[in-house]
């Protein structure tokens, strides 16, 4: 057994090195330009946070962990906390669960596929000005708006859905499903390309019917994409900035402000830039936090599948 | 340094695609012109005209022009330049950068220069401080109560009424003839209705310079708008200020009131092309005013104009010509024409639209026009302000507790 | 009902919701191409409906200036070098990952997962004030340097989908001794057509549509991009919408026929079929 094992494990140990030595190679430019347009920045910014720097004088003094502390003790910032989680778990598991069957309808038969797939993908486009003005006047609290016209044409009695914090909250996290829901289905089209199509030919064989093909085929067969687009979503809803702003610019009152704008409006409207640079590392720490944990759950999900 | 030598890697990977040198290459000047850069809070179809003027007058500058998205974004940006060390060399001084730019000794003193004569000195006061004046403004903006006339008339009023009080009255009975009565639009800026109502107050107090003492601390919030708030109030609570204004954008509010849903909305001068292709009938009035006082309009002095202290001589000496040319007759003529405001110079006197011109002549000239021009941390102080109205529009707090949060927010800044 | 009928039953059907569902959704899209030929007046009175007068002064208004033409030509340049790069290096990146594990790649996997997390405005400063250092400020060649930065986000998505791919195929051209840069050419790249397609799409359509890094990097007029352009016609109290649609057509039609046609190439896995096997 030995004798057999070791003229196995000089080979890969020779192999290694110029394997690692490509891969080093390919990596190197990623490298390059992580360090120099993330890092180097990032590392400024925690230097800045332990500043008083306003943005814009030269002058900037030590002033320790005096920033952080001021951080913890302002009740505004739970506020944004709050929805920012709430946008962020809400958007992801609401786009994932319709980009999947739109991804699978439209890779199956249809007229005008590729015009639909346009469509859909290209919902997101336009920029945030014009998206907040349609969707503002959709989503008016006014009888003339365009969804209580249509519940008024229903028989119910009109909303006044950007005036109230919990229905303001939903229309901000509708816009952005529709948003983004066709890009998601789109990259799930992609990965729905890999499947093995003889997988599918050996269950018909089987006769499993179109549910079961789903659950026990294409779902499973889709963990890795759904695992990338939902770090997309989770990592883009945490990071949410105009959006909301476009929409609801924070309010009523504060109930729809992000972390992000907070970080902003901080950092920059109230020239304390020490601060928002602050708030900018806490985020960073948090975000990481987030992605560990779903990091772990979606490793855990793709060893049950595998 | 190890960033530079990082950058360089950067660039030759980037000359991959080496279609990009020679535009980044290009836009030296000849030698006998200056380019300056031009950073404008004003859109272009407001300046626009001006820079062409301009350049014609002045073959030897180029103006090389950016323009601001919207307000935050303008100070955003003007910052990040303004710390990255690439100044342009022609800025606004906004209501909601002044205090800090002032502060970091980024423009440069504009005290003695000739150019700025013609403009009366009280309208420095916004871009002053510590003797030295950094920004020069050289137009007004002004608004105040569009009113539709029909729709008042078949409530039983000729025109607006002069008092709060009598204004909420006239809401509740245009409201419950189905119309609406009033919208504004306080999800972008301090409500305006208040802001009048604040004005009108300050008025018959006979305070020449309104909440210089809040900003000097010498008054509270609490104390100085205390009676403008409880009116204001009075107005949430009867309904002339509904709820549903939460959330209203400004081109909505117009998009009611051009349609004829809409009774009574604030607007200004840049309205008025669309009023009149749209054939409403409609009539201007000042701000309603608290009891006992007289109406005030809302309005001020417009962004300054600043040049860069960082700037070489020539580019200072080039900037200073432009803005010689916008306290000129030429320079204010294109600019009030183009964006329906009025010259603050005695070197040009622009004239109203008939429809807007007894606000300019009987209220902004004789300074009987107020806005909230915050004496230090304005973005922040006015997102404050903007969170709490919603507050106490939505019930949700009290009059009280709406001016002592915005007394708590000032002295955190 | 026989199998071919059932078939065309099923593709009608899905036809006509799918449409429908597609038409709803966008009519947002159609509020912005319709208002284009309206005067505001009767883009107000009349928001989704045909216009009553068509208006085509807008579109000839847009381009008045002569501006717009080099800002097209500048947003051509910075989408194609910056995407190009972008995917260049995320590509080589995901392929350096999937290549060869070792501790060393699932480090460098880790941090590039945590660059993904931070909020570009967090270091836009310090980005500006590098960029300022080395004279890439107001510069078309700096604004492509920085948009490498998203290399990240196209390493990300390649990365997930390589990872996919069985290692048997490198492992066979292993033995059939390629070397690394071959195999990554020759192989994967092919292979990976759908991935690299929806990612060029993706980035192509939000380098075009970027207003944050060029509003602050680039401040000269004959450097504005087709975006800036877009945004020139907001105003602060009242926006000539009509106009500002008619530039947002203007910019996306570009984009839109992009897309239309590579659509086809995010589904060629189908019909390459090497992993079918």
């Amino acid at each position: 057994m030995k004798a057999q094992l070791m003229p196995h494990r000089h080979h890969t140990r020779a192999a290694n090195l110029p394997d690692n030595l490509s891969a080093l190679w390919f990596l190197l430019p990623i490298i390059i330009v992580f360090g120099v347009l993330t890092l180097i920045p990032l590392i400024q910014t925690f230097f800045y946070s332990l500043t008083d720097y306003d943005g814009y004088s030269p002058n900037l003094n030590f002033i320790g962990l005096q920033n952080y502390v001021t951080i913890f003790q302002d009740p505004s910032l739970l506020q944004a906390l709050g929805f920012t989680l709430l946008y962020a778990v809400s958007t992801t598991l609401i786009i994932t669960m319709l980009a999947i069957p739109l991804a699978i309808t439209l890779n199956s038969a249809m007229w005008g596929r590729g015009f639909a797939r346009s469509l859909f993908f290209f919902l997101g486009v336009p920029s945030q000005a014009i998206i907040g003005l349609v969707w503002k006047f959709i989503f008016s609290p006014l009888d003339t708006g365009v969804l209580n016209k249509f519940l008024a044409g229903i028989g119910l009695p009109s909303v006044q859905w950007l005036a109230q914090d919990n229905t303001a909250k939903m229309c901000v996290i509708i816009v952005a499903v529709w948003m983004q829901v066709g890009w998601h289905a789109t990259l799930y089209l992609a990965y729905l390309q890999i499947i093995p199509a003889d997988l599918y030919e050996q269950s018909m064989v089987d006769g499993a019917n179109g549910m079961e093909r789903f659950m026990h085929i294409t779902l499973p067969q889709l963990v890795p994409g759904i695992a990338v687009s939902m770090f997309l979503l989770m990592t883009g809803g945490l990071k949410i900035y105009d959006l909301p702003y476009t929409l609801t610019s924070g309010g009523p009152g504060t109930s729809t402000n992000t972390i992000t704008q907070a970080i902003i409006l901080r950092g920059i409207a109230q020239s304390k830039y020490g601060l928002g640079s602050a708030l900018a590392t806490l985020f960073t720490i948090a975000c990481i936090l987030v992605i560990v944990l779903q990091m772990k759950a979606t490793n855990s999900l793709e060893k049950r599948f595998a | 340094m190890n960033v530079r030598s990082k950058m360089r890697g950067l660039l030759a990977l980037g000359a991959a695609a080496a279609v990009v040198l020679p535009f980044a290459a290009c836009g030296s000047s000849s030698a006998n012109t200056t380019t300056i850069s031009f950073y404008s809070y004003f859109a272009k179809n407001q300046i626009g005209t001006v820079v062409d003027d301009f350049e014609k007058a002045n073959p030897d500058i180029k103006l090389d022009v950016s323009y601001g998205q919207n307000p935050s974004q303008y100070v955003q940006t003007l910052q990040t330049r303004l710390a990255g060390g690439k100044p342009p060399t022609v800025f606004n001084l906004t209501m909601d950068n002044r205090t800090d730019v002032m502060n970091s000794g980024a423009a440069m003193d504009l005290k003695n220069e000739s150019f700025t004569k013609g403009i009366d000195p009280a309208n420095f006061q916004l871009f002053q401080q510590d003797g030295k004046t950094y920004g020069m403004p050289v137009t007004a903006w002004f608004s105040g109560m569009f009113y539709n006339k029909k729709i008042l008339a078949a409530a039983g009023y000729k025109t607006l009424p002069a008092s709060w009080d009598e204004f909420i009255a006239m809401s509740k009975k245009i409201d419950a003839s189905g119309k609406t009565a009033y919208l504004e639009d306080f999800n972008s800026q301090p409500s305006p209705s208040l802001a009048g109502l604040l004005g009108s107050s300050y008025g018959k107090k006979n305070d020449t310079n309104p909440d210089n003492d809040i900003w000097t601390g010498k008054a509270t919030f609490s104390e100085n708008w205390k009676e403008a708030v409880n009116e204001w109030d009075q107005g949430i609570k009867e309904g002339a200020i509904p709820q549903k204004s939460i959330g209203v954008s400004g081109d909505q509010i117009k998009n009611e009131f051009v349609s004829g849903n809409l009774a009574v909305y604030r607007s200004g001068p840049w309205d008025i092309s669309d009023l009149a292709q749209s054939g409403i009938d409609y009539g201007v009035a000042p701000m309603p005013a608290v009891k006992g006082a007289k109406p005030w309009i809302t309005g001020g002095p417009d962004q300054g104009f600043a040049i860069a202290a960082k700037a070489s001589a020539k580019e200072q000496a080039a900037g200073k010509k432009f803005l010689t040319f916008l306290n000129s007759k030429q320079g204010l003529k294109d600019f009030t024409s183009a964006a329906g405001t009025v010259s603050l110079s005695s070197k040009y006197s622009s004239t109203p639209a008939k429809e807007i011109a007894s606000l300019v002549n009987d209220y902004l000239k004789k300074n009987h026009a107020y806005w909230i021009n915050w004496g230090k941390s304005p973005t922040a102080m006015s997102t404050t302000m903007i969170a709490e109205q919603q507050q106490l529009v939505q019930g949700k707090i009290t009059t009280s507790q709406f001016l002592k949060a915005l007394d708590d927010k000032w002295k955190t800044l | 009902m026989n199998r071919s009928q059932r078939f065309l039953l099923g593709k009608a059907a899905r036809t006509v919701i799918v449409l429908a569902l597609a038409l709803l959704c966008a009519l947002p899209l159609w509020y912005v191409l319709i208002n284009s030929f309206k005067s505001s007046i009767d883009m107000i009175t009349n928001p989704m409906g045909l216009p009553k007068h068509w208006v085509f002064s807008n579109f000839g208004d847009a381009f008045s200036d002569g501006t717009m033409l080099r800002s097209f030509a500048n947003t051509i340049i910075l989408t194609v070098a910056g995407v190009f790069l972008q995917v260049l290096i995320g590509s080589m990146a995901a392929f350096g990952i999937v290549y060869k594990r070792s501790t060393f790649t699932k480090i460098v996997g880790g941090v590039l997962m945590v660059a993904f997390s931070i909020p570009l405005q967090a270091t836009l400063l310090p980005q500006f004030k590098m960029a300022a250092a080395v004279g890439l400020v107001n510069s078309l060649l700096g604004l492509v340097v920085l948009y490498t930065g998203s290399s990240v986000f196209c390493y990300f998505l390649i990365v997930g989908y390589m990872s996919s791919l069985p290692s048997e195929l490198f492992e066979a051209a292993k033995i059939d001794g390629a070397g690394a840069g071959r195999i990554y050419v020759r192989i994967v790249l092919p292979l990976i057509k759908p991935i690299l397609t929806t990612v060029v799409v993706f980035q192509t359509m939000s380098t075009w549509n970027d207003f944050l890094l060029p509003s602050v990097f680039l401040s000269s007029t004959d450097k504005q991009t087709v975006v800036l352009q877009v945004y020139n016609a907001v105003q602060k109290f009242s926006t000539n919408w009509p106009l500002f649609m008619t530039i947002t057509v203007i910019t996306l039609i570009p984009v839109f026929i992009f897309f239309f046609f590579c659509q086809k190439w995010i589904v060629s896995g189908l019909v390459a079929g090497s992993v079918k096997g």
